[in-house]
């Protein structure tokens, strides 16, 4: 019994916690600018986190360790050190992108810049990961990340052509723009297979104490509410093919992705993305920062858990207040939240190889993993994606950074 | 030796795509221009219609002036054709001359007055397609030209 609704809490907070500003914003690009043509990046995107997060859990469950832990203990520190630095870069101003994202949402609302926001929802952020326990963070804000369904209502409503739906599977080559196609398909990856996810993930295992008795568990939750997240996002992208890009409208202002809903919900559908847009956020924000703290406490072996007092574990809720901080400051500049998620997410999808290549040293081990190790079918998937996004990151970057 | 030909191709790869010229910004100045009329237009239907709140209408109409605003003079700093300037200039005039027209429209609530706003913003479209296909082409074949 115990089982079965961890087993559900697990896939609501798998489909609730999955669709973050990365999400909202690399979708709503790619189905304006493209109509349904870029759904093949979700589809790959998201079997590579369907094997990444079961993997992650699975480590979890088996070794009882967190992945810092793992390296560290087998492999080394060396190996470590520039998949750690990487890692805290990538969460920092991923941190700057849901942050940014939140302000974006009042800024919808209010009509006050974004940038004037920024403290504030720091400060809100910050308060909840003091005073809240894990189990409190993770199923309010995924319970509340349900109401990005809309987006998959939205998309249902609009009857797209199943045909050409199924086309948009198949990687096909653009009619214009190679670069910016190519970037926004590095960029969709990126946002499905946040290193955040991951490394969250198997904290979380280990704070709710998961042992091999939840292999089966994880699968479930792995594959079911991975997939059902990623119907959020191709919801997102349907709607944005269906509605903007049929009125020639490029999404490159929170502004113009916002007239998608309205066309399906009027009136309320402005107000419901602007709240799917906070919330989704809302709870990524806390979930990135977690990660952080996680990643740097289990990197340099300090004591920590969410569900501990801060006094209790003090380095922990250091790590995470200083990451605000500094999010913060980074959306206080002014700089457009837009444009940082897009060039993160480009960047989490580019930083592949170099963080999760360790992960997958340790997992391929049997002196580690016994029975569990890796099989051969992840392994590959895992790799053709993390190279092609590589390279793709490493020829479309630059002639997009340079020509805007 | 074979990883370090891998390398020395994907770093000829990354500087062959980094020469970015004066083609590849008008073309991205004209596209944002494109879609900004579309965009303006979409907010002036949905206003007429009820389907957003006005003054979310109205904050969109002033980002968008400031966004036609600098795409018109970085074209207008580009060594560009004079027609592929000259036409972005006088389009952008055009829809910022709607922009400075629909603002005191919606902000008095007045629906009616948003009705030609939106029937010329519509006009502009296939100008504005035509200047894309123009700015494409002249990216296609600068030399020529």
């Amino acid at each position: 019994m115990k089982k079965a609704l961890q087993l559900a809490l697990g896939i609501l907070t798998a489909i609730g916690g999955f669709f973050d500003i990365g999400n909202l914003v690399t979708a709503t690009q790619a189905g304006a600018s493209y109509r349904f043509q870029l759904l093949w990046a979700l589809a790959a995107g998201t079997v590579v986190v369907i094997f990444l997060v079961e993997m992650s859990g699975r480590f979890a469950a088996v070794t009882r360790k967190s992945i810092p832990e793992g390296v560290r203990e087998h492999l080394g520190v060396r190996i470590w050190i520039v998949p750690f630095l990487v890692l805290i870069l990538l969460h920092i101003l991923t941190i700057a992108a849901e942050i940014g994202g939140i302000a974006l949402a009042l800024q919808l609302v209010t009509g006050i810049s974004f940038f004037v926001w920024a403290l504030p929802v720091g400060v809100l952020i910050w308060l909840f990961l003091w005073r809240a326990t894990f189990n409190a963070i993770e199923y309010s804000t995924a319970s509340l990340g349900l109401v990005t369904l809309c987006f998959v209502v939205a998309a249902v409503t609009l009857h797209p052509p199943r045909g050409e739906l199924l086309a948009g599977l198949l990687p096909s080559l653009p009619r214009q723009d190679p670069a910016k196609y190519w970037f926004l398909a590095v960029s969709i990856i990126g946002a499905l297979i946040a290193p955040y996810l991951f490394y969250f993930y198997s904290s979380g295992a280990i704070e709710d104490e998961w042992d091999r008795t939840y292999l089966g568990v994880n699968r479930v939750v792995a594959v079911v509410g991975m997939t059902f997240g990623a119907v959020i996002s191709a919801g997102l992208l349907i709607v944005a093919g269906v509605i903007l890009h049929a009125r020639g409208i490029d999404v490159s202002s929170i502004e113009q992705a916002a007239i998608a809903l309205p066309a399906v919900f009027p009136f309320w559908g402005y107000t419901l993305f602007a709240v799917s847009l906070g919330i989704a956020c809302l709870g990524a924000a806390l979930e990135v920062s977690l990660s952080l703290a996680y990643t740097t406490s289990q990197t340099f072996g300090w004591k920590w858990g969410e569900n501990l007092e801060p006094a209790k574990d003090a380095r922990f809720a250091l790590v995470y207040t200083a990451g605000i901080l500094v999010a913060c400051l980074i959306v206080s500049l002014g700089i457009d939240p837009v444009k940082i998620t897009v060039y993160t997410m480009a960047l989490n999808a580019a930083a592949l190889p170099v963080v999760a290549l360790p992960f997958m040293l340790l997992m391929n081990d049997g002196a580690i993993m016994g029975e569990h190790r890796n099989g051969i079918i992840s392994n590959i998937a895992t790799a053709l994606i993390a190279i092609l996004a590589l390279v793709l990151f490493a020829v479309s970057f630059p002639l997009l950074v340079l020509g805007s | 030796m074979t990883s370090s030909r891998a390398c020395a191709t994907l770093a000829l790869a990354f500087l062959g795509t980094a020469c970015v010229g004066p083609e590849q910004r008008a073309i991205e100045a004209v596209s944002d221009l494109a879609s900004l009329r579309a965009t303006l237009d979409e907010v002036c239907a949905d206003a007429i219609a009820n389907r957003v709140p006005a003054r979310f209408a109205e904050r969109t109409l002033e980002k968008g002036r400031s966004r036609i605003e600098r795409d018109r003079s970085t074209v207008a700093g580009l060594a560009v054709p004079a027609d592929l300037r000259e036409g972005t200039d006088s389009l952008a005039a055009a829809i910022l001359n709607d922009i400075a027209n629909a603002i005191p429209a919606l902000r008095a609530r007045d629906s009616a007055a948003l009705v030609p706003i939106r029937i010329r913003l519509a006009a502009l479209r296939e100008p504005l397609e035509a200047l894309e296909t123009r700015a494409r082409s002249f990216a296609a074949q600068p030399a020529q030209q």
